[in-house]
Formats: structure tokens, sequence, C-alpha cells
């Protein structure tokens, strides 16, 4: 009797991945008029390893403390070789992150992907994203820099009048009463330990449900994706993935060399703060918006209903698979759809409102 | 024979009465007195006084009228002028020009009357009045056209000295002094003539302190004194300028020309810069090829003093030369974006030790000078190199850019064109499977 035995070998033996392999095999991208969309979660995360990988390169040199942390960042731009380029790669890259994943989350929002079964990945990529605003906010300060040091003040300044436990949160994420040494160690850890830890177990989260739950078809293209044959993911759709990162990458590489993140003047907290000091952009229409709020609405402080405006703003998005139930019924939801597109121009014009107008906090 | 003038007289009157009419507690304003109350039914001069007096820093410490002109401040003798302004009351009245100093000296000489007030007040006003051109001529010569107490100072609305609305705060001295001396008809009688206001405003003290409003510059009373002006003589300037240019009289105290310009009766620092009108030195005084080149006042062309002054030019060059082109270098880096304070922060040691270097010029020995602009010097040299470096770097970074952009366009080509490929290959291989199906159909 001939006992034909399964074809091994030294890493197939060790790495029984026959499975996962299979299922790359499988999987496919739905093909419809919005499939170029698909390319931006990919985008989002090649911009996080880049930033994964210069921090970890710029964590060799930089030193955490107010005595030393300007002139560690200094060091690193003009003594370390291609040091001013890890550090300028870092900074551009994190402002792209942050553009792609909020590219991302829009469409994905438009295309109503966040409908039943796809409701948890919808809030992991949220919470990735909110992250991705911490990150930038706890970032901004670790040159200790002037316009980072003041920035830094009037953001957390804002936490404090959120009633009952704002002014315990000042104080944690100071590290006391003011913006010290303390809050730049503190920052540090935030930025380098707690922030990518949580951000891994999400991403883990969501990769892993966007794997096995598959790309969703929005609900106007359903009849147009069932038409098409879907395109499978290995090789076609990697090509393409891989295509738009070296696009990014180029992108990446001109702005780091033609126009590298100046450091400015070290912080000194007992100057006055500069003139037109403003936060990043990706927080400029928030403060833009506290400003216009009056001192006093009705019995209650103007920027405390603005904080708690948008909080619930925040919940309402990071909710919103739970309260829109519509698409899921395969019913038209506009409203969301409106008031998406509402938030969209609110930002953009509140941010551009903030580019023109001279900042004075 | 009189020993004392008829108006002294009053005077002394006055002030034997005086003590009885300072009944008024410290801070207590005399509004209530005969004088007041009838001179404020009065209008024109008669008015003024009690207008002026209202700020007056002597009312604001209960001296009244009567403490200079005498009289009875009793406010129950306001309808009785005859009675207030009586001899018997010791009523001096409108005290004459040569015995106000007298006048204003009999309590600001006084030091246990000035101690109620304010202690700090020095009590030597007088006696140093005595000393100056004024007093001199006032006392000596019986010259009434000098300036007395109330010519600076005002006469009913005397303000302290550094109250910003006073006559003889920092800001106002110049215009004080100027009422007399920027007068050529009023200074007509003088030989000392009357370009010192003018002169003084063009010069870098005068644009400090009435343009910049920098109290720290000198007006004319930080160089002539106040109470005792005088115009300081020949040996002593060098020790006023010294009392903010400190460094610059003691290297010149040190240097050959200390001896040299006594011998010749030159006036120290005012031979080279004048009095009033100090204009900003420019390195051209050491220039001899400028008109403006100092050393040849004294120093034949060729001479030793000449040939140190032309060497000493040619340092000081040297030094700005290289400042200015680290400078222009690292001012092209920054601007296309590189990291430069290093360098920046160096250059300003360096700008430090070029203002050092200017000052050595005191010494007047160019091989001193030589050694302490080499620090200088070296910083320059420092900071060019940085800047070299910075370009240097700059071009590496786009050479650096544009080999990345090459082989980050042609992978992305490559890879364009494998996408073409595999989709044509996936195209047929639908083609083929659709081929199939529509065979099994039939």
């Amino acid at each position: 009797m001939n006992h034909s035995t399964p074809k091994t070998g030294f890493w197939k033996d060790r790495f029984p991945l026959d499975a996962v392999a299979y299922f790359f095999k499988k999987k496919t991208v739905p093909m419809h008029r919005h499939t170029i969309w698909y390319y931006l979660g990919g985008m989002t995360l090649f911009f996080f390893i880049v930033q994964v990988g210069t921090g970890i390169l710029l964590l060799l040199y930089y030193r955490p403390t107010a005595e030393a942390a300007f002139e560690s960042v200094q060091f690193i731009m003009t003594k370390v070789q291609f040091g001013w380029l890890i550090r300028s790669i870092h900074s551009w890259s994190a402002n792209l992150m942050v553009a792609a994943a909020m590219v991302h989350m829009f469409s994905v929002f438009f295309m109503k992907a966040y409908r039943k079964p796809r409701e948890i990945t919808w809030i992991s990529g949220v919470l990735l994203f909110f992250l991705a605003l911490g990150f930038g906010f706890s970032g901004y300060l670790l040159p200790w820099n002037t316009l980072a040091y003041f920035a830094t003040k009037v953001g957390t300044e804002i936490v404090s009048v959120i009633p009952f436990t704002g002014r315990d949160m000042l104080v944690f994420l100071r590290g006391g009463e003011e913006v010290t040494g303390a809050t730049l160690t503190r920052f540090f850890g935030i930025h380098v330990a707690v922030l990518p830890m949580i951000a891994t177990a999400l991403l883990v989260l969501h990769l892993l449900l966007v794997q096995v739950q598959g790309m969703s078809v929005p609900p106007s293209q359903s009849e147009n994706a069932a038409k098409q044959k879907p395109m499978p993911f290995f090789p076609y759709f990697l090509l393409r993935d891989l295509l738009g990162w070296l696009v990014a990458l180029g992108i990446l590489a001109a702005l780091a060399a033609l126009f590298p993140w100046e450091l400015g003047e070290k912080a000194d907290p007992f100057a006055p703060a500069p003139p037109g000091i403003k936060p990043e952009w990706y927080f400029l229409f928030m403060f833009q918006t506290l400003k216009y709020i009056p001192a006093k609405i009705l019995f209650m402080d103007g920027e405390v209903l603005g904080i708690l405006g948008f909080g619930l703003v925040g919940l309402f998005w990071l909710f919103v698979p739970f309260i829109d139930r519509r698409p899921e019924e395969r019913r038209a939801s506009r409203w969301f759809t409106a008031f998406g597109w509402a938030a969209i121009a609110f930002i953009i014009i509140m941010s551009l409102i903030a580019y023109v107008i001279p900042q004075t906090f | 024979m009189k020993f004392i003038p008829c108006s002294m007289r009053y005077a002394l009157c006055a002030m034997l009465l005086a003590p009885r009419s300072l009944p008024l507690a410290f801070g207590q304003t005399p509004t209530e007195s005969s004088c007041i109350a009838c001179h404020k039914l009065l209008d024109g001069a008669q008015l003024e006084p009690v207008t002026a007096f209202a700020n007056d820093v002597h009312a604001h410490n209960g001296i009244g009228c009567e403490s200079c002109h005498g009289g009875d401040p009793n406010p129950a003798l306001a309808e009785d002028a005859e009675a207030a302004m009586s001899k018997r009351a010791g009523y001096v009245g409108k005290p004459s020009r040569k015995n106000i100093p007298q006048l204003c000296g009999k309590c600001h000489s006084d030091p246990a009357m000035i101690k109620r007030f304010n202690p700090a007040l020095p009590t030597d006003q007088l006696a140093t009045y005595r000393t100056s051109q004024h007093g001199q001529r006032l006392f000596e010569k019986g010259d009434e056209k000098v300036a007395v107490c109330s010519d600076c100072h005002g006469n009913h609305g005397i303000l302290a000295a550094n109250d910003s609305r006073s006559s003889v705060y920092a800001l106002n001295v110049p215009a004080t002094c100027g009422r007399c001396h920027g007068s050529a008809e009023y200074m007509a009688s003088y030989p000392i003539g009357a370009q010192q206001l003018a002169d003084y405003d063009a010069s870098v003290h005068g644009q400090a302190l009435l343009r910049k409003r920098d109290l720290a510059a000198p007006a004319c009373n930080d160089c002539h004194g106040n109470h005792g002006a005088i115009p300081p003589d020949v040996a002593s300037i060098s020790h006023v300028c010294g009392r903010c240019h400190i460094n610059n009289a003691e290297l010149f105290e040190k240097s050959p020309h200390a001896k040299a310009y006594a011998e010749m009766g030159l006036a120290q620092c005012e031979a080279c810069h004048g009095n009033h009108k100090i204009t900003e030195p420019t390195d051209e005084r050491l220039n001899p090829a400028s008109d403006e080149f100092a050393c040849a006042q004294c120093h034949e062309a060729g001479s030793e003093g000449w040939k140190n002054g032309a060497e000493m030019y040619g340092i000081l060059t040297d030094l700005k030369t290289k400042i200015h082109t680290a400078d222009s270098l690292v001012s092209q880096a920054e601007r296309a974006g590189m990291e430069v304070s290093e360098a920046k922060f160096i250059i300003t040691s360096a700008d430090d030790e070029l203002i050092k270097a200017r000052t050595q010029i005191h010494n007047y020995r160019a091989t001193i000078l030589r050694e302490r602009a080499k620090t200088g010097v070296d910083l320059a040299t420092q900071a060019v190199d940085l800047g070299r470096a910075a370009l240097a770097e700059l071009q590496f970074r786009r050479k650096g850019l544009a080999v990345s952009m090459v082989i980050i366009f042609a992978v992305a080509a490559a890879l364009y064109v494998k996408i073409r490929r595999r989709d044509e290959e996936w195209k047929e291989a639908r083609n083929e499977d659709r081929g199939s199906k529509i065979e099994d159909r039939r």
C-alpha cells in the first residue's frame, strides 16, 4: 500500500499557518464606485508604522526633563546623523496620520460602514482617532519650546472648566498646578508608553475585525458591487496599497527635506506668552469655537457649555452605530449624512477663520 | 549802616515766625488760610498761586503760604487783608530773586526741619548752589539773571523731583535748563553761547533720554551737577564720563594718552567725542582714509600714533567682516529651514567681543587690542564654519531628496507596471472563467 505523506518543511512544521494563508488567499475587496476610500485605512496604518519607527529612533537621544529636553532635540537635529530627517519625518508623519485618519473616519461614516455587524469596528476606529489626537497633544510639548509650552498651558487649562472633576484632572495632567518639568515627564510617559499600549490593543482589535468581517459595501452601492467580481486582496489590492504607501513616502520625504520642522526657542515659564501662538491644526476649530461662545449662556459659563457640547458630540460620534439604525434596515439616513457634511463644513470654516484671524490666548 | 537789607529782615522775621505758622500735621493741606481764602476771590496773576499751590509738595506737607511770604494765615483774617499782610504779622510779600536761595535754604538747609518731612532729602542745596556758576554770579557779582531755585523748581506749584510732571524730573531737565541756555537772546551777555540744548538734543544721550525715554541716559545735571552746576574742568572730564562709562575711563587712565593729554591741556573724552553733541562713535574715527580719522588731529601721517590708529582700524574691520560673513551665511541657512541656533548664539558672543574690543580702543595700544579681539575673531570663524557646514548640509539634503525621489518614482513606476500586468492576467482569468460558465450552462 502506497501512503502519500503531506509535503512538509522546516518553517511549515514549526508555524502551521496554512489556515491564515488560505484566509488571505481567499480575501477579496468589493469593487464599486467608492472602492478608492478603502485605501485610507491602510494609509493611516502606514503613517502609524512610520511614527513607531521614527519615534523609537528619537527615543535613543531624547531626554524628558525640562533642563535637557530642548537641548536633546537640538542635538538630534544638529549633531546626530540624519537626526533632523528622523525628527522632521516624525512631526510631518504625525500630522499626515491625523489627516489620513480623519478622512478615513468620515469616509466610513458616509459609507455607513458602521452599521451592524461593524459597530465595534467603528467604535475602536473612533477611539483610535481620539488616541491619535492624544498622541499629537502629548508629543507637541516634548521639544519643550515656547510655542509648545504655551499651547499646552492653554490646552490643559481648558480641562479645568469641566464641572466637579476639572481641577483634579488639570493637576493630574500637569503633575501640579502649573506646566513644569513634571508635566513634561508625564506627557512623555503618556506619549511613549500609555498611549502606544492602548493604541496597539485597539489597533489589533480594529484590524482583526476588518479582516474577519471584510470590507463593508455602502448600501447605495450594493447592487453595483454585486454585479462586479470582487478584487482578490492578494496580490491585486495589496499592490495598489503598496503604490499608495510609496506615494505617501515620497510626499513625506519631500515635506521633511524641504520644510524641516522648526524647533523654535526654548520654553521660558517666566516669559510672557508670545503673540500668535495656536494649537495644532486639528484642535484649531475647537479653540475658535470656544472663542465665539459668550462668557455666559443663561446661568451657565459659556466655556463650560462649549466643552460639554464638544464632549456630547464626541459621544454621539462614538455611539452613532447604535443611534442610526436606518442603514441596517436598508433605509436612507439622510439626517446623519447631513450631520457629517455639516461637521466637515464647520471644521473647515472654523479652522480657516483661526488661520486668517491672528490668535491671542 | 544796615547789616541786613530790608527784604532780608522781612525774610528773617518770617523765619522766626515760621514755627508758629507750622501747626498743621504732616500731610494736612493748608486749604483754609486767610491767604487762600482771599486770593481765591481774585483773578489772573493773583489767583494763580492758589490754583498752582493745590498740587505743591509743600502744601501736601502742610506748609502754607506764610512759610515763605510771612503774614498771618488765620482764616478769621480772610476779610482783613491789612491785618493779615501787616508788617507786625511778618509779611514779606514777593521775595526778591537774590533772596530766594536763602529763603528756600532756611528750611532746606536745616536737617532737623527736613527730617520731619523727608529724611532722605539732602540739606546741602544752598551750600552747593553757592559753589555753582549760578550761585557765584548771583552772590558775588549780583547777577540776578542767573538761575535761582524757583527758575528750575517753579514757585507755587513745586513738585517732587521724582514726579514725572516736575520741571526737574530727568526727562524734563534738558528743557528746564534750555529755557535759559537754549535762548540766544537771554544768553547774549554770556560767553558760552546758547547751542547746548540743540547739541544735546542731537547727541546719543539726548536721543536716548528724550526719544527712547531711557532714564539711565544722562541729562544736563548728571554731568554738570544740579545745585552745584558747573562745567567739569579738563582734568575731571574722564571722571564725569567714567561714572557711566567705567571701563572706557579706566582704560584711558592707564593709556599713554592720559599723561600726554594732561600735559597738553586737552580735555580727555571731549577731545575725541565732543561735549554736548556726542554722536554715536563709528569705527571710521580710526580709518586713516576717512575725514573723521581722530588720530590725525594730533599724530602726523606715517607717525607711530597714526600707524597705531590704522592698525586698530584693521583689527576691528577684520572682526566686523568675519561677523558679517558668519551672519549672512547663517541667515541664509536659517531661511532654508536649517537649525542654526548654536551658530546664532556664537555670533551673538562674537558681537559682544566686538563691543569689548571697541572699548579696548581707549587703551590706544594695537597690540593689546589684537590680543583682546582674538576671542571674537575665533568665535566669528567658528560661526562662519558652522554657517558653511549648514549650507553644505542643505545641499546634501537637496541632493539626497532628489535621489530618493528618483528611487521612489522608479519603484512606483515598476509597481504600476506590475499592477497593470496583474490586472490584465486577472481580466483574462475572469473572461476565461465567464466563458467556461457560459459553456457549462449550454
